[in-house]
């Protein structure tokens, strides 16, 4: 078994233009850009029964964690903590969609385990709506946040990936 | 079984399968499918030792291929994955489609390939298995038409000591492979 470096796994969820952005942050806060979607990616949800929009979100979501993990293992890294962090709550669809997704991943996934952050007016307005984010962790997330944002800007930064609808 | 174990990757996710070949083809001999159809033909034209799929495929979902596998004659050992705990996959797989592991997403790579390693394994044992059930009959066949020879004119035919002695052979051969499932005994 090949010893991997444990690292948070950040997806970064942009509820207006329906896309993703997957991001390694070690333990140092050095920030790894690792896979994006094109705008309109998690869209296929909206108009869709409240049940169906739940299945897709989790289905689609988890190959984005999939690919995300696939890119830190081919750098000798693993997830020890996967952040997921929306801008807001899912759009077009009744509030508690985001909760449900959120619950979702923290009760189907223990390891590694998940935190979902919500953003709130400004992206300093971090809410925890469902996980456990320990102080180091923590810490570590708010240290790298700048670059975050900043890498988020540098689209050819991200390995863009174009899926299914 | 050939000397890697072929494993059937089923995704309509072109990226997912790439990178699930990438990882296990130094170790399996990898086909891929993007669909529940194209991974039947894809199984009618080979021998197939491991059967990997997602659950949520537009047309066929996972489960009902595994389901169609099974009403196959070569059954190759089945894994489901997917992204998310719907149970009734899970029930449906488990019930209907003789399922030997249910994965989900993310997996370790580490975990993927010992896991697919001991499907292999399992396939093996299968595949001695059915043999061992088909020389048994074929044994216990020509143990009763040997009875019957001596019982009626008293002669043996040499063919058919022949044949019997060659399958009691092949059935010691058997009971004594690696792969023999032990626990069974």
């Amino acid at each position: 078994m090949a010893t991997r470096e444990p690292v948070m796994l950040i997806v970064l969820i942009e509820t207006g233009e329906f896309r993703w952005y997957a991001a390694g942050v070690d333990r140092n806060s050095e920030v790894t850009p690792l896979v994006r979607s094109p705008s309109n990616d998690l869209s296929p949800y909206v108009a869709q029964p409240y049940d169906e929009q739940v299945s897709f979100l989790r289905h689609r979501l988890s190959g984005v964690l999939q690919r995300g993990c696939d890119r830190l293992f081919g750098r000798g890294q693993k997830p020890a903590l996967i952040v997921l962090v929306a801008d807001g709550l899912f759009l077009e669809a009744v509030p508690e969609l985001t909760q449900r997704v959120a619950d979702h991943f923290v009760q189907w996934m223990t390891n590694p385990p998940v935190v979902f952050l919500v953003l709130g007016q400004s992206r300093a307005d971090k809410r925890v709506i469902a996980g456990d984010w320990p102080a180091a962790e923590r810490a570590a997330f708010e240290k790298a946040w700048p670059a975050l944002a900043a890498a988020q800007s540098q689209e050819d930064l991200w390995e863009l990936i174009e899926t299914r609808r | 079984m050939s000397a890697k174990p072929a494993v059937l990757l089923v995704d309509d996710e072109p990226d997912m399968l790439s990178s699930l070949v990438g990882l296990l083809r130094r170790e399996f001999e990898v086909h891929t499918a993007e669909s529940g159809e194209q991974a039947l033909e894809i199984i009618a034209a080979n021998e197939i030792d491991i059967l990997m799929t997602d659950q949520r495929m537009p047309g066929m979902t996972g489960s009902s291929l595994l389901q169609k596998v099974c009403e196959q004659d070569r059954v190759p050992v089945l894994i489901l994955f997917t992204g998310y705990a719907d149970i009734k996959s899970v029930v449906d797989a488990v019930n209907t489609g003789q399922l030997f592991r249910y994965v989900t997403k993310p997996w370790d790579p580490d975990d993927l390939t010992e896991l697919l390693h001991a499907a292999a394994t399992e396939r093996r044992q299968r595949v001695v298995a059915d043999r061992l059930d088909a020389e048994a009959s074929q044994c216990a066949a020509l143990g009763r038409d040997l009875v019957d020879q001596l019982r009626g004119a008293g002669d043996v035919a040499p063919i058919t000591l022949e044949r019997f002695v060659g399958s009691c052979d092949r059935l010691a051969e058997l009971c004594t492979s690696p792969d023999r499932d032990k626990t069974g005994e």
